[in-house]
């Protein structure tokens, strides 16, 4: 259904195919249903053609049957003439349903000289026939013309429907059946011949309701059955009609021309909707509903199927967007957070990075994922060795997680510290590690700052020089260090003479100002592995470690005297300052921090008593 | 079917075989029992009002030349077809042949006509093909007429729009047509006699259908006469139309040149 979205329009997205189904189901049940309906009409227009063609059978057949009975008479008249024994003929004849609408067998005689065709006999003998008799059949127009075509050709003609009563036989539709009876002796064969030896009419009256009540019985459902006489069917003409009632909304008409005894008739059958059932037409309408109903079904179907697939696209679709959203929004939670990603698949040994990630570890975005032994050449010396135990012992499962800070180079030739943490997410079969994700943090200004703050906590924040607590902890460390490897250390005390009357004169700015300057000469004038600290507001103290004799310590001593005496340029004011020292060394002068600092504190104050002047070990040497 | 005016007749041959110096005793068909032979009413082929016609005059000759007994009845063409298919009439005459009739019966050609449409000026015809499109229009014809190819077709195509209106006699079609019931029908040269009637060829025309002439002949059934006797019979109308008796009883009906050219074919 992808492909096919592509190529509709997209309100036929996903419906192209039931679409599709329902319109050829629906050709389909269409061509089905017309070629059935076609089939149909012509079953049925054969059905109607067959009726017609059998209502024209059973006309032709009865009155056929009335020709051989009239033939019948004809027959024993010419073998035994005399009427009264015509009489016991006609009376044994089996006249019974199949000659329905005869109403008798009889004879018109031929008298030539006024033209005359009285009916002399009709059978049977009832009141009604005897009253026929002694009617001259050829006064009547309606039958006279039938009288001479039946004379002339020798065969039996029919007069045209005329009301019986004009032969005093009740009043009722009919018509005269007529056959020559010639002198048997003669045997014409021509015209002329036949009129010369005409004796008489076998004369045959009929009732044509009842003729045609007996055949039409059994006419199929739906047909409407007239005759008519002659070739037009007008109501003045009709002979029979199978129904009283007018015609229903007609299906089908059709009519044929019976031509008996030199008269025509015309038969009408009409079909009307009850006449279509018999014939399958129902059938087709059935294979419409019926292909309708299959064409919905199976576009319901396709639509099922069809829509089942696209649903399933559409859930995917939506699942792959809610995991894009939600890659996205740890990305960006991460990746707000300042952290990298990174994506370790052991396997390929390939290594997927976030921009972040790229950025802490100062490669451009667009540079091409680095690998394993490039990572492990930018860490710091001092940190590459724990770093590769850790992430073995995480590897190994040992620990589930690894967190280590360490440092790497920072690109400009400094380092730069970074947290990095990871985990195994996927393993195989052995355990062996398949893939591991984790993050790294940048932690420089945090790791600074925790820097800032120890230094803080151990330095005098005026002068950066270590406090109090600081330099008594370097101091007992140094101590117990000595002690150790029997080494020997100096410690110096100073303060700094008329500091106070500078800072109440020139204030604390200035004071400040000098402090720092003092600091600063103090750092000079010692060894970088020597400690510088301010114990007071113009008291400072240096610990002298190493191998240090009292003469070296002396010579530290003098550096720092002769450093601070040189004059200072401070706020525009040039200012001399003088400071008073005191030196002892361990372990001579003392074996702990308290003896050895009481001894320089001791040999300070002499000095300071001395003079101004100051002397090692407490020893006055003169300005 | 129709049996108007049935009227069994038979017309006794001489008993003397080869009085037409046509066959002798061993050649002549079986005359062992009587045969039937079916006529139908239609224009000069035969007159029910006057017993005579070209039929009648073929089946005296074909009497007179077999020397059988042959019983002759006035049947309408479809009962006639009926018959011979079942195999209860041996004979009939004026018959033309078509895929179906060839399964049941064999014939004997003698001579061979056009079909003409016979239609009413007011239908307002200039080809026969305007008369199918015209879905006003309607056509008599006799029922089981078959007619000439194009014939056919127009009969087949206008019955499968029911506008073929059937009759059992001629004298009915052309009553019809007179009154306007049906708009044209189909003729033969037989039907001219009653062309030459004023009425007629004030309110109709002739058109022509351009088929071939379609050969005409004796109808033999195939169920009652075995193939050694239909080919007896054949030989006896061959030997009519070689001697020159087939044309002769044309020219009784026809101009000598039509009834030159019909049996010519």
């Amino acid at each position: 259904m992808s492909s096919a979205s592509r190529n509709f329009p997209p309100w036929l997205s996903g419906r192209a195919l039931p679409l599709l189904v329902l319109a050829a189901g629906l050709a389909l049940s269409l061509g089905l249903w017309q070629r059935e309906h076609a089939e149909a009409q012509a079953r049925l227009r054969l059905g109607f053609d067959a009726s017609l063609r059998e209502a024209s059978l059973r006309v032709e057949q009865r009155m056929a049957a009335h020709e051989l009975l009239l033939q019948g008479v004809q027959g024993f008249l010419h073998a035994h003439g005399p009427q009264d024994r015509l009489r016991l003929y006609v009376d044994s004849l089996p006249l019974g349903a199949d000659f329905a609408g005869l109403q008798g067998l009889g004879l018109a005689e031929w008298r030539a000289a006024p033209g005359r065709a009285t009916m002399t006999l009709l059978e049977p003998g009832v009141r009604r026939n005897l009253a026929a008799l002694g009617v001259d059949l050829m006064a009547d127009p309606l039958i006279r013309p039938a009288l001479e075509l039946a004379r002339d050709s020798g065969r039996m003609a029919l007069s045209d429907r005329f009301d019986l009563q004009g032969v005093k036989l009740g009043k009722q539709v009919g018509f005269l059946a007529l056959l020559p009876v010639y002198a048997p002796e003669l045997a014409p064969q021509s015209v002329e011949e036949r009129r010369a030896a005409l004796r008489a009419w076998v004369v045959a009256p009929v009732a044509m309701p009842e003729l045609m009540a007996s055949l039409y019985g059994e006419l199929a459902p739906g047909l409407r059955l007239e005759l008519f006489s002659g070739t037009e069917p007008r109501a003045s003409q009709r002979l029979f009609a199978s129904e009283r009632r007018p015609a229903a909304a007609t299906l089908m008409q059709g009519q044929e021309y019976l031509v008996l005894g030199g008269q025509t008739w015309t038969l009408l059958l009409q079909a009307d909707g009850a006449f279509a059932p018999a014939q399958g037409l129902q059938d087709a309408r059935q294979v419409l509903v019926a292909g309708v109903l299959a064409s919905l079904l199976l576009s319901l179907l396709s639509w099922a199927l069809g829509s089942s697939r696209e649903r399933a696209h559409a859930l995917a679709r939506d699942m792959t967007a809610a995991l894009r959203r939600s890659e996205q929004r740890w990305a960006f939670a991460l990746e707000g957070a300042g952290d990298g990603i990174w994506d370790w698949e052991m396997p390929s040994q390939k290594l997927s990075t976030s921009p972040r990630w790229k950025s802490i570890m100062n490669l451009p975005d667009a540079s091409a994922e680095p690998n394993m032994s490039q990572m492990l050449a930018g860490i710091h010396g001092d940190d590459r060795m724990r770093v590769q135990a850790e992430f073995q012992h995480c590897l190994d499962g040992l620990v589930p997680a690894v967190a280590l800070e360490y440092r790497i180079a920072d690109g400009q030739g400094g380092w730069r510290w970074v947290l990095v943490r990871g985990t195994v997410v996927e393993r195989d079969g052995q355990q062996r590690p398949l893939r591991m994700l984790g993050t790294l943090s940048d932690i420089q200004a945090r790791r600074e700052s925790e820097e800032r703050v120890r230094f803080m906590a151990s330095h005098d924040p005026l002068t950066e020089l270590a406090n109090r607590a600081h330099f008594q902890e370097r101091m007992n460390y140094s101590l117990a260090n000595a002690r150790r490897y029997h080494e020997t250390l100096g410690l110096i005390l100073l303060d700094l003479d008329r500091f106070k009357p500078i800072n109440d004169q020139f204030g604390h700015a200035v004071g400040d100002q000098l402090l720092q300057t003092v600091a600063k000469r103090l750092k000079n004038a010692v060894r970088e592995t020597d400690t510088v600290g301010r114990i007071g507001g113009d008291e400072f103290v240096v610990l002298l470690t190493g191998p240090v004799t009292r003469d070296s310590a002396q010579v530290v001593a003098d550096k720092i005297f002769n450093q601070l005496a040189m004059p200072m340029e401070i706020a525009g004011l040039h200012l001399e300052l003088t400071c008073s020292l005191g030196l002892a060394i361990y372990p001579e002068d003392g074996q702990d921090e308290l003896s050895l600092t009481k001894a320089a504190d001791d040999a300070m104050y002499r000095n300071k008593r001395a003079g101004r002047a100051w002397m090692g070990n407490g020893e006055l040497r003169g300005p | 079917m129709i049996r108007d005016g049935i009227k069994n007749r038979v017309w006794v041959a001489g008993l003397l075989l080869g009085v037409a110096g046509v066959a002798h005793a061993g050649d002549g068909p079986d005359c062992s029992r009587p045969l039937t032979l079916a006529l139908h009413d239609h224009g000069l082929l035969y007159s029910a009002e006057t017993s005579s016609g070209i039929d009648k005059d073929i089946a005296d000759e074909l009497v007179r030349r077999s020397g059988c007994r042959l019983q002759v009845s006035l049947l309408a063409r479809a009962r006639i077809w009926q018959l011979i298919e079942s195999g209860g009439l041996d004979f009939s005459l004026s018959g033309i042949g078509s895929p179906e009739r060839d399964k049941f019966a064999a014939f004997a050609w003698y001579f061979s006509n056009k079909y003409y449409l016979l239609a009413r000026r007011d239908a307002q015809l200039q080809r026969i093909e305007d008369f199918e499109r015209n879905p006003a229009l309607k056509l008599g014809v006799i029922r089981s007429f078959r007619y000439s190819e194009s014939a056919n077709r127009l009969v087949d195509s206008l019955g499968a729009q029911q506008r073929v209106i059937h009759s059992s006699g001629l004298s009915a079609l052309f009553a019809a047509l007179g009154s306007g019931q049906i708009q044209a029908m189909i003729i033969e040269p037989f039907d001219y006699p009653t062309l030459e009637s004023a009425r007629i060829r004030e309110f109709s025309q002739i058109l022509e259908f351009g088929d071939q002439p379609i050969p005409h002949g004796l109808i033999m059934s195939r169920v009652s006469l075995s193939e050694s006797e239909q080919g007896k019979w054949r030989a006896l109308v061959e030997s009519m139309l070689r001697d020159g008796t087939v044309q002769r009883i044309f020219e009784k009906y026809f101009k000598p040149d039509l009834a030159r050219a019909m049996v010519s074919f």
